[in-house]
């Protein structure tokens, strides 16, 4: 409770930090708040444009806050959601519509297999190596960054002067939920809360999960107790970057349907703020998520409408993450 | 005659000129890495130095746009890193919050701020317009034969840079202050025991880190080129962390790697004009790769400060 009491209030010191930069620069805070909020949860199509943000932001929430727990800071999030991304995309193109289903299932598959071994191996870098994972999460971002432009201009493109990847193959395509006109859900949210809930049951309920929990309130007690704290921390990051990389399977196989150059649209980032408002329970990532997807679902509104910089969003993310360390004592270890 | 004999002069000659690119590619490298050391060694993990250069590129171009003086533009990014590092200082030492996750808050609102700022102050998105920039020093005011190829042109902040090189080198290693600033990295408790007054040599350590990442960040959007666009620095202040990490938290070898990394990314880009069929995009991803390649092969006691980020309380 006294937690909870500490993030409101830091998120009402974020909130009010944000409303006095933007007064300040001659913006009213109060209606470009609700200018934000209107153009979210407003109409039929912003929630649907809200439910997809969320689906992905949920994921990559949980990317972070799931290593949170044992103890590592992922902030690879970007860099395994481009890599699952590219290995949906790589297998959705092949005309293996004779699969059925089974070929978006395989895509799906490969897309988290894509990030888990991305996420990996800053894991494994770790634990040989002693490199820090924030280092060689932020390293593999940049790298996959090039890997994915390189990829979508070069082998995978879909023709000259095209800045992306051919379409995906029909029965590559994640099925869908709810469908308004272009606007169109993806089942992806349905997974994605599936997700959030199976593992918050699995770290408080299953053998698993107590051992990662006990390696990232304390790596000395849990090594004394037998745990091998390598191999959790291991398995944390393949379950982390599994779900960045099925976020960016998601954003494959259920939304765009093709892969864009310069991919990343800052989700794996949003991912970070995601999983500190929800201190770090993977449950929680789903309010939380809804909370920064608002923002995202009604930044181009408020870019097109009130001329407020998109770019208000990093700030406040940025704003709410200094404040929740300030006041939840969130550390980038427990 | 030999028919051969062309290959030396023209090898010195393509020596020279990599040598001279390194040492222009590694120069915003190497304030980042000096500022992080100031950080680090002190024990205040500065993962913000990529949000720092970032702001110092921003009030850079800012002021310089809106006094029409460059000069201006320099302090203006001096002392906007300084003020990010300021902040940095009052979270972790003040609020003591994690220092990993304040570095992280901090990119990303120098992120944010900056693109905001932007829209506000030129009306512009991802580019600014240009502005009047640093003069550089084409010719050189003596002529050494062999070196002059090496040298010139550079910019006034590349002279800087060696001169605050070595006046870093000096400061830790001769000064009391330096003394007394790395004991703090190491034992704060043994320090504040010796009657060390621990934060008055951890604050000023870290927004003199700001500061001189953010005069990296004005070497790139004053010097380098005359204009800010969105996340200019591309990562170059993660990779300065990378290389301080390497060089053991040694200014004086942080100084030969960010060198070293120059020059590498000079070579890429020299071997991609020589054959246009190489991956161009790959090699953008060239300096984090090698920085993951250098600190995975580097030498396992590579000491770092002992209370680099300790929990204050």
């Amino acid at each position: 409770m006294k937690r909870l009491s500490s993030l409101i209030l830091a998120m009402g010191m974020a909130l009010l930090l944000l409303s006095l930069f933007l007064w300040i620069n001659g913006y009213p805070p109060a209606r470009v708040f609700m200018a934000l909020i209107t153009s979210a949860w407003g109409s039929p199509t912003g929630l649907i444009l809200l439910g997809t943000k969320a689906t992905l932001l949920i994921l990559t929430g949980l990317a972070v806050a799931l290593p949170y727990r044992a103890g590592l800071f992922n902030i690879g999030g970007e860099g395994q959601l481009s890599m699952g991304a590219l290995a949906a995309v790589a297998l959705g193109v092949q005309p293996w519509n004779a699969l059925g289903p089974l070929h978006g299932v395989l895509c799906v598959a490969a897309g988290c297999l894509g990030g888990a071994l991305w996420g990996g191996l800053a894991a494994g870098l770790k634990s040989r190596r002693g490199i820090h994972e924030v280092i060689t999460t932020i390293m593999l971002n940049f790298i996959a960054f090039q890997v994915v432009n390189e990829l979508t201009l070069g082998v995978l493109n879909a023709g000259p002067g095209s800045s992306r990847t051919a379409m995906i193959a029909g029965s590559a395509r994640f099925p869908l939920l709810y469908t308004q006109g272009a606007a169109q859900l993806t089942a992806g949210i349905l997974v994605s809360i599936g997700l959030a809930a199976g593992l918050s049951g699995m770290l408080y309920r299953t053998w698993f999960g107590f051992h990662l929990r006990a390696v990232g309130e304390n790596p000395t007690a849990a090594a004394y107790a037998g745990i091998a704290v390598p191999r959790i921390h291991q398995r944390a990051m393949w379950v982390g970057g599994g779900c960045a990389g099925l976020a960016g399977a998601l954003q494959v196989t259920g939304i765009d349907y093709t892969l864009y150059a310069r991919f990343g649209g800052g989700y794996g980032f949003d991912g970070i703020a995601v999983a500190f408002l929800g201190l770090g329970e993977p449950w929680a990532t789903i309010p939380a998520a809804l909370l920064i997807a608002t923002l995202r679902a009604g930044d181009r509104a408020l870019q097109l409408d009130w001329n407020v910089p998109r770019e208000m969003v990093f700030l406040l993310e940025g704003l709410l993450i200094l404040c929740i360390a300030l006041f939840t004592r969130m550390r980038s270890h427990e | 005659m030999n028919e051969f004999d062309w290959i030396l002069p023209w090898l010195s000659h393509e020596l020279a000129l990599l040598l001279h690119a390194g040492f222009l590619k590694g120069a915003p490298l190497l304030w980042a890495a000096l500022g992080g050391a100031f950080s680090e060694r002190s024990g205040i993990v500065n993962i913000g130095l990529e949000g720092m250069m970032l702001t110092g590129a921003f009030c850079a171009v800012a002021v310089s746009g809106l006094t029409g003086n460059p000069w201006w533009g320099l302090a203006a990014g001096a002392a906007g890193g300084g003020l990010a590092g300021g902040l940095h200082a009052g979270v972790c030492l003040r609020g003591r919050a994690d220092q990993i996750v304040s570095g992280m808050g901090i990119n990303l609102i120098a992120m944010g701020l900056t693109g905001f700022l932007l829209f506000q102050i030129f009306e512009a998105r991802g580019n600014s317009p240009e502005v009047p920039k640093l003069p550089a020093i084409t010719a050189a005011p003596f002529t050494v034969p062999g070196l002059n190829e090496l040298l010139f042109p550079l910019s006034m902040l590349h002279v800087a840079l060696a001169g605050v090189w070595l006046v870093t080198l000096m400061v830790f290693y001769r000064t009391r202050f330096g003394l007394r600033l790395r004991a703090c990295g190491e034992d704060p408790r043994v320090a504040a025991a010796a009657g060390v007054r621990v934060n008055a040599y951890r604050y000023p350590a870290v927004i003199l880190s700001g500061a001189l990442a953010g005069l990296g960040g004005v070497q790139l959007s004053l010097s380098d080129i005359s204009q800010f666009s969105t996340g200019m620095t591309n990562g170059r202040g993660f990779v300065a962390l990378a290389i301080l990490i390497c060089s053991g938290w040694r200014p004086g070898r942080a100084a030969a790697i960010c060198l070293f990394f120059g020059c590498a990314e000079a070579l890429a880009e020299r071997l991609q004009g020589a054959w246009p069929a190489l991956p161009s995009r790959l090699l953008l991803a060239f300096p984090f790769l090698l920085a993951l390649l250098v600190l995975s092969c580097g030498r396992q006691t590579m000491r770092a400060p002992q209370a680099l980020g300790k929990d204050l309380g």
